[in-house]
């Protein structure tokens, strides 16, 4: 398993955890905080992709 | 004012005219080829998965669950994140195989076409319902635009619309190529047209309607009950179960599956499509909210939610026709793709079937494939009339997401467990897709099974919620297919297929024809001989080999090349029964591993490249393995051969490249034996054979242990040449038995010195007195004596005799050999007197030399402990099936330190000139080769027992 791989993998469990625990209602506070918790996701997937393939 | 049925047709018909005409020109200009070639384009063409169920289904599907709508694309989203780790393993295993389809993946991994068509069958019934959906949405639609209610009629007249659209440009795309710029282009434009048109159609809602964002969030804040019916849903229990089902649905339903690894552009595309992805579903999902608010104030009652998108705008002809013509372009790319990848599996797996020959097979695939879009595409129109229409659009996608789901076993078995077998993918595949028929996808059909008894077994008290069909049936198939797979064993095929997927960058695992013409030769045996050199041309031409091939390098070229070609066509299984005959792929991948870093390590060398500490150590570790004075051979735990060192190729003869990657039973004859029986014994084990080579036989020693480890176990058996040790073992039990002959020549001397006096005196009377009328019994007496010298003299020639031949076992009398020692050793005088309780006469398996030789050295030993006058007791019995020798005496017994010791060469208690230290040392050798043992044990009354155990011989 590659650095890439293992940080995908990384963020894969966080990412579990925000989604698919009881801590998902943390981001359901108003109707919109579900889109920004989804946008941030998003930026936080393309920065990786970014600083993986800078280095 | 509602709009014209014609006005929208043609619209219909215009925009998926471009479609056709755009993707005709991105294929043929080399100027717009390169928008079908982007990494963007193919982040955009995976948008294929957002279909008339995201442009109409979420409002419908957020009226009645609120934001749980979200996690069919926050499934995605996870899914895009495991890129790296899930999706792209997969791509590269489709790019090297040249799969084709999930179908394919599954028959390589498993060499089974059997499986390739229960998953084709599995898919094909999944996705019915699926494309039943997107023709019912778009003719739904219609009739809102045109103030009718929903008919069959009109029903008809769109799904034969988007039908055709799929025939004429699938067929143009179902001719077996891979990354087609014009495909992806149009599905990157239609994904583009549907996202600005519910972009645009939401824009002017929350202008129109709501006033802006500040007049939405006022709206909400005087009504906060509909904030909280969107949020509370999603922390019910339907959330976690619909992130799954979406999650393996993102690459695993066949569209997806298609555009993401069949249609992959290039090696960094799925790199951009990790985000690109995400981002596009969530700007078309950001409409949804404000489109189903507006939708719940302004639709007339009775009106259903999944139309909302059109009620939402109303008062715009122009927008509702927009957002129409968004649905028509997801439902046409949805059916588009769909019915290609179907078709891939169908003309696979399905089509074979039905009897056309190879020949037809490989000529005809096209015919075969377009027939099969227009065949999917016709079920989906049937499937459409069939189903009630009181079934929502969310009810006949998620029962097409379920079906998906239980693909995931299989994959991961493939991608990452080498122990799955064909049986088990099979078994859980069938028990997945019964219980998907009988729990999700018959309800569809009005057909109701009461499983509410089921789910409260396992603590589901509500039988209507999504969740516990999905976990329920996935559990089942999860543990039949892990519990088949271990109970079953796979063939060398799957064995070699399954290190295929695990490792793809090192080995390519073909066992290719030996040249060019037997390439043609093979090819042409199933295709006939023109269609083989066309083929043959053509790849060649591709892999810009010429003809025929110059070395081996280039012939592996071309024979890959054609390879993929006829995977892409006719699939992965086929493609390889053409190229390598059917036989079984038998090359190791560890074995090929191995190689492979061999071959490096010399590039490395020649090239005095600077090398890690890493390939320093593996270089040495592969000179110490190959200058290794031993012949090693390794076995993986499939039992095949890993590794064949130098020495061992000396001994045996045998090339590495031969044996390497074949399993044990193929090592040829007469080796196979020595180590299919090596690989039946526990660690530890010695088997010793014999074996001619040339003139002269050799004798060989060969030891096995087991080869600990979480991923590669196995076995290595050590073989060493013992013939000159064997040699130096005779000499020195010859050295013995005459040091034994030395040590009773006292003995010899008196025993022979009593006859021979008696003969003389009696001869000497004869010779005086010849006419005594005694003179017969005189005679007799001299007979007798010189009888009794004979036999000493016999005696003692057979116990110095050089044993030259190897150790020869036969069945002996024990109580017979015992006897023979007894009087040997009683030739030496001094001493004291020897006893034999022979109880026991059981025949053993011995060589009757050796074993004299061994009690001969054992009753010296015991007469030169013992006080004079003592006595000496060789007793037999027999205990546990073994036949024991027990030789004791009443000296004063091995001090106990020593104990331990008395076996090791030279060592020895006596005075210096008294005794070598060889004797035990050899008698125990000599035991051992007759499969005995030799041990020592201090008696209780004082004094040594020396016990041989031998093989009782069985009859």
């Amino acid at each position: 398993m590659n650095r890439e791989q293992e940080r995908a993998l990384l963020l894969f469990a966080v990412a579990i955890v925000l989604i698919a625990t009881p801590v998902r209602a943390v981001w359901l506070q108003t109707w919109w905080s579900p889109f920004a918790f989804w946008i941030s996701m998003i930026a936080v997937v393309a920065l990786l992709h970014r600083t993986d393939h800078a280095a | 004012m509602p709009l014209n049925h014609f006005v929208l047709f043609f619209l219909a018909v215009a925009l998926l005219g471009f479609y056709i005409l755009g993707s005709e020109v991105v294929e043929r200009s080399p100027r717009w080829g390169g928008l079908g070639r982007s990494r963007f384009s193919y982040a955009l063409a995976l948008a294929v998965y957002a279909t008339t169920w995201t442009l109409f289904g979420s409002v419908g599907f957020a009226a009645s669950e609120g934001y749980d709508f979200l996690a069919i694309y926050f499934g995605v989203t996870l899914s895009c994140i495991a890129i790296p780790f899930l999706w792209a393993p997969v791509a590269e295993l489709v790019d090297r195989y040249r799969l084709g389809s999930i179908a394919d993946l599954f028959a390589f991994r498993y060499q089974s076409r059997t499986l390739g068509a229960a998953v084709s069958i599995f898919m094909v019934a999944g996705l019915l319902p699926y494309i039943a959906l997107q023709l019912r949405a778009v003719a739904d639609g219609a009739a809102i635009l045109v103030g009718e209610e929903p008919s069959e009629t009109l029903g008809s007249v769109y799904a034969i619309l988007l039908s055709s659209f799929a025939v004429a440009l699938g067929v143009r795309y179902a001719d077996g190529r891979a990354h087609r710029p014009g495909l992806i282009a149009t599905l990157a434009f239609e994904s583009i047209f549907k996202l600005v048109a519910l972009l645009v159609v939401g824009t002017a809602v929350l202008i129109t309607v709501f006033g802006g964002i500040r007049g939405l969030d006022t709206y909400l804040q005087e009504r906060p009950e509909l904030v909280e019916s969107m949020t509370s849903p999603v922390m019910g229990d339907s959330w976690i179960s619909l992130v799954f089902v979406t999650f393996c649905a993102a690459f695993l339903l066949p569209r997806q599956f298609f555009v993401a690894f069949v249609q992959r552009p290039g090696p960094r595309s799925l790199e951009t499509a990790r985000w690109a992805l995400p981002l596009y579903l969530f700007a078309i999902n950001l409409p949804v909210p404000i489109l189903y608010w507006a939708g719940r104030d302004l639709a007339a009652p009775g009106i259903r939610p999944d139309v909302y998108v059109l009620v939402a705008v109303q008062s715009s002809p122009a927008l509702q026709t927009f957002a129409f013509l968004g649905a028509v372009s997801a439902a046409s790319a949805m059916i588009l793709v769909s019915s290609i990848a179907l078709s891939g599996m169908v003309a696979n797996y399905l089509v074979p079937r039905f009897g056309p020959s190879p020949e037809s097979l490989l000529t005809r695939w096209a015919v075969f494939r377009r027939s099969t879009i227009v065949g999917v595409v016709v079920a989906g129109l049937l499937i459409h009339f069939t189903l009630p229409r009181t079934r929502s659009l969310v009810d006949l996608g998620l029962a097409s997401f379920v079906a998906v789901t239980h693909l995931l076993p299989g994959l991961l078995g493939a991608l990452f467990w080498r122990r799955a077998t064909r049986a088990g993918v099979l078994a859980g595949l069938v028990v997945g897709a019964t219980s998907w028929a009988v729990l999700t996808a018959s309800p569809l059909f009005g057909v109701e099974v009461d499983v509410s008894r089921l789910f409260a077994l396992f603590g589901f008290s509500d039988p209507t919620a999504r969740g516990p069909a999905i976990w329920l049936s996935l559990t089942a198939h999860g543990f039949v297919f892990m519990g088949v797979s271990l109970l079953t064993r796979r063939s060398p095929e799957e064995r070699n297929a399954a290190e295929a997927c695990r490792e793809p960058r090192v080995t390519r695992l073909l066992q290719v024809p030996d040249s060019a013409e037997a390439l043609q030769e093979r090819l042409a045996s199933y295709v006939g001989k023109d269609i083989a050199i066309q083929e043959i041309y053509e790849a060649a031409s591709a892999a810009e080999v010429y003809w025929p091939p110059r070395d081996r390098p280039e012939l592996l070229r071309l024979i890959t090349e054609l390879e993929g070609r006829l995977s892409e066509r006719i699939g992965p299984l086929a493609a390889r029964t053409y190229v390598q005959g059917g036989r079984p792929v038998r090359a190791n991948a560890l074995a090929e591993r191995l190689r492979a870093f061999r071959a490096l390590d010399s590039l490395e060398a020649d090239a005095s490249q600077q090398t890690s500490p890493a390939h320093a150590a593996r270089r040495y570790l592969s000179r110490l393995m190959s200058e290794l004075p031993v012949g090693v051979c390794t076995v993986d735990d499939h039992e095949d051969v890993v590794v064949w060192n130098a020495q061992l190729q000396r001994i045996s003869g045998l090339n590495e490249d031969d044996i390497c990657g074949n399993p044990v039973q193929d090592i040829p004859s007469p080796w196979w034996p020595l180590f299919n029986e090596l690989a039946q014994q526990p660690t530890g084990s010695v088997i010793e054979r014999e074996y001619d080579k040339g003139d002269q036989k050799i004798q060989l020693r060969a030891q096995t242990a087991t080869i600990p480890g979480e991923v590669e176990e196995g076995r290595v058996f050590v073989v060493e040449d013992i013939t000159a040790l064997r040699e130096l073992e005779r000499h020195v039990a010859h050295k013995d038995r005459l040091s034994s002959i030395g040590t009773l020549a006292s003995g010899v001397a008196h025993e022979v010195g009593n006859p021979l006096t008696g003969i003389l005196m009696v001869a000497k009377n004869l010779a005086t007195d010849p006419g005594a009328d005694d003179a017969a019994e005189r005679l007799g007496i001299i007979v007798d004596e010189a009888q009794r010298i004979h036999r000493i003299v016999q005696s003692l020639l057979t116990f110095s005799r050089r044993d030259e031949a190897p150790v020869e076992l036969r069945t002996i009398s024990v109580t017979g050999v015992v006897r023979t020692a007894a009087e040997l050793a009683k030739l030496e005088t001094a001493g004291c007197k020897i006893d034999l309780h022979l109880a026991v006469d059981a025949p053993a398996m011995a060589s009757p030399d050796g074993l004299t030789q061994v009690l001969v050295n054992l009753l010296n030993n015991a007469r030169q402990a013992c006080p004079s006058g003592s006595t000496v007791t060789v007793s037999t019995r027999v205990e546990n099936g073994a036949i024991h020798i027990d030789v004791d005496d009443e000296g004063p017994g091995i001090p106990k330190e020593l104990s331990d010791r008395v076996f090791e060469p030279f060592f020895t208690t006596k005075s210096d000139g008294q005794g070598t230290g060889l004797g035990l040392s050899v008698s125990r050798q000599i035991v051992e080769r007759f499969g005995g043992a030799l041990t020592y044990e201090p008696r209780r009354s004082g004094g040594s027992r020396f016990t041989i155990t031998l093989q009782a011989h069985e009859n």
